[in-house]
């Protein structure tokens, strides 16, 4: 089989919010984003 | 006193200052800061994090951030990708003494990364069919259920409890034992493997059992072979594979940088 992209939005949710390099240092300012995000991001695409 | 912010998507390898043409969030003009044979894409903005309560622009954000990483990725080769909203507070100065302070390291990663794309793997089955294997493979179950049946109606509650809660329990020891074969199978054909851990799966699936979620990164020239490896499983019966990338690699990216 060969591998897909389509209906993969759920997949690039997991990745773009959870995952993805996490920078540890102080010149960072925000990692991650505010909880409130995440959610509404969410249920964004879940509806789309 | 710094009062800006650099809006990080990714770091790639590069050879000169080549230009990416494409908007980042909220149409912001993104460039590619360079430090000698690797720069970070970015665009500049607030020193504070994206926060909106608005469904549709946040879900357009995080598209927008992915289109980066696709666009770095198609100009530049494989990408560290960074998170969503990835914030360095400073300047263009800043994001380059980031870089030359961590040259070391984001070069070693970039090259671990080179040529390599990351994978999903999903594999799901029917409750019914492991149910059934359950009670091939199981003797202890099988009496239960002979019992139960023999007995007259409305007797057999007791029986029926204790068969449900044996036949749960034997369920979820055979999808570990089945998670841990497919692991296995699929291990020897990338490069590495990841178990998800809670990973969110599409409706269409909302009525199969998730037997494991795997994260693979795999070689350019790999992807053929894992792609028949997955044709194997899914003919050995009873189970759905559902095969997705090619995702930059957000999972085999660990970065521990100094200030």
């Amino acid at each position: 089989m060969k591998p897909t992209r389509d209906d993969a939005l759920v997949d690039l949710l997991d990745r773009l919010l959870d995952k993805g390099a996490l920078l540890t240092v102080d010149v960072i300012i925000s990692v991650g984003g505010v909880p409130l995000i995440g959610l509404s991001l969410k249920a964004a695409l879940a509806s789309m | 006193m710094v009062e800006g912010g650099m809006y990080v998507y990714s770091v790639v390898s590069t050879e000169s200052d080549v230009g990416m043409e494409t908007t980042g969030i909220g149409d912001a003009c993104v460039c590619v800061l360079s430090l000698g044979d690797i720069a970070a894409v970015v665009h500049q903005c607030a020193p504070v994090p994206y926060t909106t309560e608005n469904e549709q622009m946040a879900g357009e954000w995080v598209l927008t951030h992915h289109k980066v990483i696709e666009e770095a990725t198609r100009s530049f080769g494989t990408v560290l990708p960074m998170r969503f909203n990835t914030i360095i507070k400073g300047d263009e100065h800043t994001v380059r003494q980031w870089l030359r302070k961590n040259y070391e390291m984001l070069k070693k990663e970039l090259e671990g990364v080179r040529g390599r794309a990351e994978f999903g793997v999903q594999i799901f089955c029917d409750e019914s069919t492991v149910e059934q294997r359950v009670l091939e493979n199981s003797p202890e179950i099988s009496v239960l259920k002979q019992q139960m049946e023999k007995m007259p109606k409305g007797a057999g509650y007791l029986y029926e409890r204790k068969l449900s809660q044996h036949m749960k329990e034997h369920v979820s020891q055979e999808l570990e034992v089945l998670s841990k074969g497919f692991c296995e199978t699929i291990g020897e054909h990338v490069e590495r493997v990841k178990v998800d851990e809670n990973v969110r799966v599409p409706d269409e699936y909302g009525d199969k059992r998730l037997v494991v979620s795997l994260s693979c990164l795999v070689h350019d020239d790999d992807i053929g072979k894992l792609g028949v490896v997955l044709d194997e499983i899914e003919e050995s019966g009873g189970v759905s594979v559902r095969f997705t990338g090619p995702w930059a690699p957000f999972n085999f990216v660990h970065l521990e940088c100094g200030e």
